[in-house]
């Protein structure tokens, strides 16, 4: 039953790291400027508290990133 | 004794209702404070951003210094209100796409517009996208709020807390007795005076002035109706293309 319970962890673990390493590489390509730029995009006007979909989220989001994509 | 306090106690509230209620004119004037502390730890997490956190940070604070400046108003009587940008100039120095992500943090150049009796929350605005302007309009009681037993004093005034659905926090004023607060925020049984997204930005009030006189509202006109709804699918749906 042990050996059981050990054989199971050990398969979630693999496959919970491969799916966190995919993740990883997907998001976090640096290489990707309009990929940098979405996520900061999202991050700045979701710390801002600006309710997803409204008027004040589209003007902040655009504004996010074009001026990233300027720096990038 | 007991009848004559109870005399007392009767005068003196309908003396401050009747105040209360022959002041529901005014004018508030409101600006953005920084929840540094957000900030702060939100940008020590290791996010997606990574090498680019330092620089985003120092422009989240620059951006929020720029909108401390900002005053916007908010005009109400005891049936209506219109919240907006109380323009200033953009000077040579300043960035121009700082400057209206500062101006965004207090509602941008839109115009919030309420109505009790129509129970309307109407928002004007022109889209970045095609610049054609428009007038999305909700349910003024849309709004759902907890009211909490935490008190605090802004300008002299008695608020109380109350929680919206999404989180929000609202700090109103019963003495005030109308609807109505900053960026359409409203449906609570006094003036919001204080509004924290609970992450960043805080909207608050600095200035009040009450009138005797019943403030004139003037509601906007200009634009393409539609319902907040419908904008808002469009909006999801445009931001979607744009950035595939």
């Amino acid at each position: 039953m042990k050996k059981l319970i050990s054989l199971i962890a050990l398969l979630f673990l693999t496959v919970s790291y491969s799916f966190a390493s995919d993740v990883e590489m997907k998001e976090e390509n640096p290489e990707d400027p309009g990929r940098i730029c979405r996520y900061y995009a999202i991050i700045e006007a979701s710390n801002d508290g600006y309710e997803y979909g409204s008027t004040a989220w589209q003007s902040s989001y655009l504004l996010h990133f074009n001026w990233c994509m300027e720096v990038i | 004794m007991k009848n004559f306090n109870f005399f007392y106690f009767t005068i003196v509230f309908l003396l401050s209702n009747l105040q209360a209620h022959t002041q529901v004119s005014g004018t508030v004037i409101y600006q953005i404070k920084l929840n540094k502390e957000y900030i702060d730890n939100f940008y020590k997490q290791d996010t997606v951003l990574k090498g680019y956190n330092k620089i985003a940070k120092e422009r989240t604070l620059r951006l929020y210094e720029l909108a401390q400046n900002f005053r916007f108003k908010l005009k109400f009587n005891k049936n209506e209100s219109l919240y907006f940008w109380e323009e200033e100039m953009l000077d040579d120095a300043t960035n121009e796409i700082e400057f209206n992500l500062a101006i965004l943090k207090g509602g941008g150049r839109a115009k919030y517009y309420m109505n009790k009796d129509e129970n309307l929350n109407l928002v004007q605005f022109k889209s970045p996208i095609n610049n054609n302007w428009y007038i999305e309009t909700s349910l003024l009681n849309n709004q759902n709020w907890t009211v909490l037993k935490e008190t605090d004093t802004i300008l002299g005034y008695k608020v109380f807390k109350a929680v919206s659905n999404n989180g929000d926090i609202a700090w109103f004023a019963p003495d005030i007795p109308v609807p109505f607060g900053p960026l359409g925020k409203g449906n609570l049984p006094g003036l919001i005076l204080k509004w924290d997204t609970t992450k960043a930005r805080i909207i608050e009030a600095v200035e009040i002035k009450l009138s005797k006189k019943t403030l004139k509202i003037k509601r906007p006109q200009k634009g393409i109706v539609r319902t907040a709804e419908e904008g808002r699918k469009e909006r999801i749906r445009q931001i979607n293309h744009l950035t595939r």
